[in-house]
């Protein structure tokens, strides 16, 4: 969702930092890594957000940030074909983003996606669907 | 229940050959790799930070109590009373004051003795012919150079010394 080895790290571990201290008010209602996927999914919600506000005032956008982190990153290990589809995935919006990356290569259920992020199956199945069609066409034509 | 969700993943990815055949061809496996151990250092990263948090959060409850308005308001009033108390009953030792055209340049000689040798010597002669130099003379004839008495013997060796005789005086 970062792409930058650094930043994911600090979101790892402020989401593990959240779970410690509100794991009295975890109710048992739900799986308890549904409940931390779905801590971890605001957090790097709202870094991507403050991210986007800082940049919303800089040259550029944080979307080209990103392409640039991706092209530097020592820790990425994928081929031209991977890099070239990481690059379509920081194209999509936030949301959608995230919706396929814990579709694509989290293989998550929709119900348990919906779970994670409050949305219903349908509107979830609907946007992986416009994200798929996306990603396939900007991998295509790049 | 295993046939089942094996039925499930073939669907969704026979789905995706038909959506998008170029992304169905590709690798699925994250790309994104971690530093080696980064797995094994992690919780005591976590269990650091917890500990950091909770030191700073103490500061940090102090800090919000502050900003409840009833706590903000009796700190300002007693920061406002310190203050005013202050300024009432602590007056500063007097000062006398001096326009800085009543400074003769005596006084300002007397205070920095040490101008004196820096000083221009036609100036210091204007200054002591003019008649404003009296209490740099009393200065002057205050400090050792000048207070010395030269007793005869003395004055008689400062003639030989300088091959001078006393005749050579009266003719001067």
């Amino acid at each position: 969702m970062v792409v930058d080895h650094d930043d994911a790290d600090d979101l790892v571990q402020e989401t593990f930092i959240k779970v410690w201290k509100n794991l009295d008010v975890f109710r048992a209602e739900s799986g308890l890594y549904t409940w931390i996927y779905r801590i971890a999914c605001n957090e790097a919600l709202s870094f991507l957000k403050k991210k986007k506000l800082k940049y919303a005032f800089l040259p550029g956008n944080y979307d080209h940030q990103l392409a640039n982190k991706l092209a530097d990153d020592n820790f990425f290990s994928g081929d031209e074909i991977e890099r070239k589809l990481q690059n379509a995935i920081i194209t999509l919006p936030e949301k959608q983003r995230l919706v396929f990356n814990l579709r694509y290569y989290d293989e998550l259920k929709y119900e348990d996606m919906s779970e994670i992020l409050g949305t219903s199956v349908g509107a979830l199945k609907a946007s992986y669907h416009i994200a798929v069609k996306k990603v396939e066409e900007n991998v295509k034509t790049n | 229940m295993k046939d089942k969700r094996l039925k499930y993943k073939l669907n969704e990815s026979e789905k995706l050959d038909e959506l998008a055949p170029q992304l169905s061809k590709l690798n699925k496996a994250n790309p994104f790799k971690v530093p080696d151990n980064y797995f094994e250092k992690l919780p005591l990263e976590i269990l650091f930070r917890i500990n950091n948090a909770e030191k700073v959060s103490i500061t940090k409850n102090l800090f919000l109590t502050f900003q409840q308005p009833k706590y903000a308001i009796a700190a300002a009033v007693t920061v406002i009373l310190i203050v005013g108390s202050i300024l009432l009953f602590h007056k500063p030792a007097s000062i006398p004051s001096r326009g800085l055209t009543e400074f003769t340049l005596d006084d300002i000689l007397l205070e920095n003795p040490d101008l004196i040798e820096t000083m221009d010597e036609t100036l210091l002669l204007e200054t002591l012919a003019s008649g404003s130099g009296d209490e740099l003379m009393n200065y002057l004839d205050s400090t050792s150079v000048f207070n010395h008495a030269i007793t005869d013997d003395e004055f008689i060796e400062y003639l030989s010394e300088e091959n001078l005789t006393p005749d050579l005086l009266y003719d001067l």
